[in-house]
């Protein structure tokens, strides 16, 4: 059975930014799957005011040198852009290029490294990681200040190579040495890039049977250009974007367009998202949702209102405290995500924002408003329209049947205390559900 | 994060290749439906089951399996990096008092041991432990080319395998759990063998297989409902239990998914049931003057007094990276610490298990020897630990290192942490070290024969 428009446009939104809203969902649905694509792709075009507005007014009461206020205003761009994909792709590098607050420890630095990713989301490659390797968060990260001629510390070049650009298998220990001089003399220093020509080792070098009097620039160019480095990559977008396991021929397809458009990540990003993998029905809701994709996507697809940061606490406790991967290798997404201790976190945070029944404190939603405003005044009603909000009605009829059950001994047409308590616990047990938790 | 990797794809891929029909998770999810205390008693089984295996992988034959099944070690992780001459005091040492001219402890104030060294006075209750032969004290404790930043050193006590830098070393008590539980996979699936009592697992326990638990709280263990609705929370857990144990609509994700929340909904019900029937006798502190260690510790004791047979605790306390200010801070953290395990003796005592429990003590390091001009000291190396118990031979274990015969201005260490880590696993877990930290440490002879 093939998905229809509305599934594709919901799964869409759902992997490109953090789920749609209502609204989303019905002017994504009207568009052909190219025309949705394009409009998510070329989000330059976009007015993004209704963010800058909201982050404007947030922001001064946030402290920029404070890591969970520049956790926090993260997760308000994710809830209130206007360019899903944009903050998407932050994500992606964030996790891809994984840089820790907990050895970095300045949080101005972590906000520059992901004001660069935002910078370069689609951008070419060989782009990003140049500026990567010259980001003062990434330097310290990766030890680059002990970096010097004639004792050279690996940390750097062996990342770049195992974990960013061509993967375990595809370079020997002697590159990894070799590289590592090549960058020798790429300094942080007060919160910039320096390049300290003393420490660095001009001499001659072997990289990927490459020889020269090769500099750090040059190395990346020799790494973007091994066939594993088109395939890494690929590997790695068609995993976040679609399913952690490609087929053969879809990670070489990907990777044909990293070589044929210069590196460019818009083309491959594109290929992905128009490709037949991506629409298909076992591609379909079969990823687990990250805790950014749980939290953002119940904070809009219900409306919640007046965001604060327990946002940022909820996820951390979810697993996915931002600017903290646990490694350079970033998160271990898929089943990871879900263990007992986070179960219990997703349920218990989506507890803590449908307990909110005061309009006006942080983290409001008016759940019975909702339904009402959808004609939903009844245990089935209500099931039946968070279900299609919140699962795209993918729920098995028994499934179904005990939420209906639960829900139909309080009359939800009326607007008191008991149907309003029923009515987010319904929305509690739909988002707490194991269908809930894939995207 | 990582949680742990249980992989439950795999898992249930092995279980239909040697033809079990039922899978655990559905006795399980059925059990909790009926009464929720299936998981305890299976795990009461395995609790010995595992013990037994362990004993077997170390090749040992005179260890008492059920001494040894019976054993727990609670794991104390001090963060930040705990001041060692500010625990254990070399007041003897004239040195001592030149290079630390205000945070020093005057001889008369210190908790002598043995004449050579003692504890800080706000650890009274760890003398009176020490008096009664509870308290071994390992000195000056390290390991080759020490780092000095508390995210690597830490990964490196975590981990027990310094040569590997970067994401890639499991935790050592992971390896443990996998090691000895190779061939069990109803001890990988018991809810509680082990447990951090925490937000977060720490590095120490990754890539098991195993099962661990982090519980913050009673409280955070638990599926939450709106507290103003306390008649709702059994009709929303009854649904949210019968929806978890439907069948999948997604295949495996969905699958894995409902089973770690089956999981987490039946071993939240044990832990409740189980634990709200024990009262502590030791006093945790007053609300004013609680602190999450002191919680943490009560909850430990909870644990073990109601019966629940984990063999791994893992707890931690933080604040010790004491730059500035350090008389201060470092006196509340060691009373804190002090006080809390007094109520977790007093607790021990009341359930007669004193002899079982080990609790032993670590940090990612020492600090400098020389005070710095903030009142505090700066990033270090060795340090003491502490392992605490009815059931082993006090005492100080080792020298003290020397402290004008320094590294960079840092204590030489004297053993290596694998040394006590291996001993641990082999004295009182009854395991193989080999399995978990490698070869050739020696080993302390720190029970009680």
């Amino acid at each position: 059975m093939a998905l229809t428009r509305q599934q594709i446009a919901a799964h869409l939104l759902r992997r490109v930014g953090f789920g749609g809203n209502p609204g989303e969902l019905a002017d994504f649905a009207a568009l052909d799957h190219n025309a949705a694509v394009d409009r998510l792709l070329n989000y330059q075009d976009a007015d993004n005011s209704a963010l800058d507005a909201i982050l404007a007014r947030e922001g001064t009461a946030l402290d920029p040198a404070k890591i969970q206020d520049v956790q926090y205003y993260w997760l308000l761009r994710m809830i209130y852009t206007n360019r899903p994909l944009e903050e998407k792709m932050t994500l992606f590098w964030h996790n891809h290029f994984a840089t820790g607050y907990d050895k970095v420890k300045d949080a101005v630095a972590m906000q520059r490294q992901n004001n660069l990713f935002r910078q370069h989301a689609l951008d070419n490659f060989d782009v990003m990681v140049k500026a990567v390797a010259r980001d003062p968060a990434m330097l310290r990260w990766l030890d680059s200040n002990t970096n010097r001629k004639g004792s050279p510390n690996e940390n750097w070049a062996r990342e770049l190579f195992e974990l960013f650009t061509l993967g375990i298998g595809n370079y020997s220990e002697q590159d990894v040495k070799e590289s590592a001089r090549a960058f020798t003399g790429w300094f942080e220093r007060m919160g910039a890039f320096y390049f300290n020509k003393t420490q660095h080792d001009g001499g001659n070098k072997t990289v990927l049977g490459q020889s020269g009097t090769l500099n750090g620039d040059d190395v990346i160019d020799i790494a973007l250009r091994q066939p594993a480095a088109g395939r890494f990559l690929a590997h790695k977008l068609i995993t976040f974007f679609v399913t952690d396991q490609p087929s053969e021929g879809f990670v070489s397809s990907i990777s044909k367009v990293y070589f044929d458009s210069q590196y460019s990540v818009r083309a491959m990003v594109q290929a992905i998202l128009s490709s037949d993998e991506f629409q298909s029905e076992a591609n379909y809701r079969a990823q687990v949702k990250s805790p950014a994709d749980y939290l953002v996507g119940m904070v809009k697809s219900l409306g919640v209102s007046n965001p604060n940061k327990m946002l940022a606490i909820a996820m951390r406790q979810m697993g996915m405290e931002l600017y903290n991967p646990p490694s350079v290798k970033g998160w271990d997404w898929g089943t990871d995500w879900v263990s007992t201790n986070t179960y219990f976190a997703r349920a218990n945070v989506a507890n803590s924002i449908l307990s909110q029944r005061d309009k006006g404190k942080p983290l409001y939603t008016d759940i019975l408003g909702l339904l009402h405003n959808n004609n939903a005044s009844n245990g089935g009603d209500a099931t039946n329209y968070l279900l299609g909000l919140l699962t795209d009605n993918n729920v098995s009829d028994g499934v179904r049947q005990k939420l209906r059950d639960y829900a139909s001994n309080v009359d939800l047409s009326h607007t008191n205390a008991d149907a309003d308590g029923k009515a987010r616990g319904l929305t509690h047990l739909v988002v707490a559900s194991p269908a809930y938790q894939l995207n | 994060m990582t949680v742990s990797r249980r992989d439950f794809l795999k898992r249930g891929a092995i279980m239909s290749a040697i033809g079990i029909g039922a899978p655990t998770f559905l006795v399980k999810g059925a059990a909790a439906l009926q009464g929720r205390d299936a998981i305890a008693s299976a795990h009461a089984a395995t609790a010995v089951n595992s013990g037994a295996a362990a004993a077997q992988a170390a090749g040992q034959q005179a260890v008492s399996d059920h001494a040894i099944g019976k054993r727990i070690l609670v794991v104390v992780q001090f963060t930040g990096g705990n001041d060692g001459l500010n625990t254990v005091i070399p007041y003897s040492d004239p040195a001592f008092y030149q290079v630390r001219q205000t945070l020093a402890v005057p001889q008369t104030q210190v908790l002598d041991l043995d004449g050579k060294v003692g504890l800080s006075p706000s650890l009274r209750n760890l003398k009176r432990l020490y008096q009664g032969g509870n308290v071994a004290v390992i000195q000056g404790v390290g390991y080759p080319n020490p780092n000095r930043s508390h995210f690597r050193s830490m990964e490196i006590w975590q981990t027990a395998a310094p040569e590997k830098a970067g994401g890639t070393a499991s935790g050592w008590l992971g390896r443990y759990l996998d090691a000895s539980a190779a061939d069990d996979q109803a001890a990988r699936d018991a809810a509680f063998r082990a447990a951090n009592i925490g937000s977060q697992l720490p590095r120490t326990f990754w890539d098991s297989t195993t099962l661990v638990p982090s519980i913050a709280s009673l409280n955070s263990y638990a599926f939450q409902t709106d507290t103003r609705y306390p008649k709702d929370q059994s009709a929303q857990l009854d649904v949210i239990e019968q929806i978890c144990d439907a069948a999948s609509q997604h295949g495996e994700y969905e699958d894995y998914i409902r089973r770690a929340a089956l999981d987490a909904l039946g071993s939240s019900a044990t832990l409740k049931k189980i634990v709200s029937n024990y009262q502590v006798k030791g006093d945790y502190g007053t609300a004013a003057a609680k602190n999450p260690f002191s919680d943490g510790l009560k909850m430990v004791a909870q644990m073990i007094g109601s019966g629940l047979e984990t063999q791994i605790y893992y707890i931690t306390s933080g604040g010790f990276d004491t730059h500035a200010n350090e008389k201060t801070v470092h006196d509340l953290l060691m009373k804190n610490f002090d006080d809390a395990v007094n109520a977790f003796f007093i607790d021990l005592e009341a359930a007669g298990r004193t002899d079982d429990v080990l609790l032993m003590t670590f940090s990612e390091f020492g600090r400098r020897v020389k005070e710095n001009g903030s009142g505090g000291t700066d990033h270090g190396t060795a340090l003491p630990m502490f392992l605490i118990s009815g059931g082993i031979r006090g005492g100080v274990y080792g020298n003290h290192p020397s402290l004008t015969d320094l590294d960079n201005g840092d204590l030489k260490f004297n053993i290596d942490f694998r040394a006590v880590y291996g001993s641990v696993l082999r004295n009182w877990l009854g395991a193989d070290p080999s399995l978990v930290v490698g070869d050739g440490y020696p080993n302390l002879a720190f029970l009680k024969s």
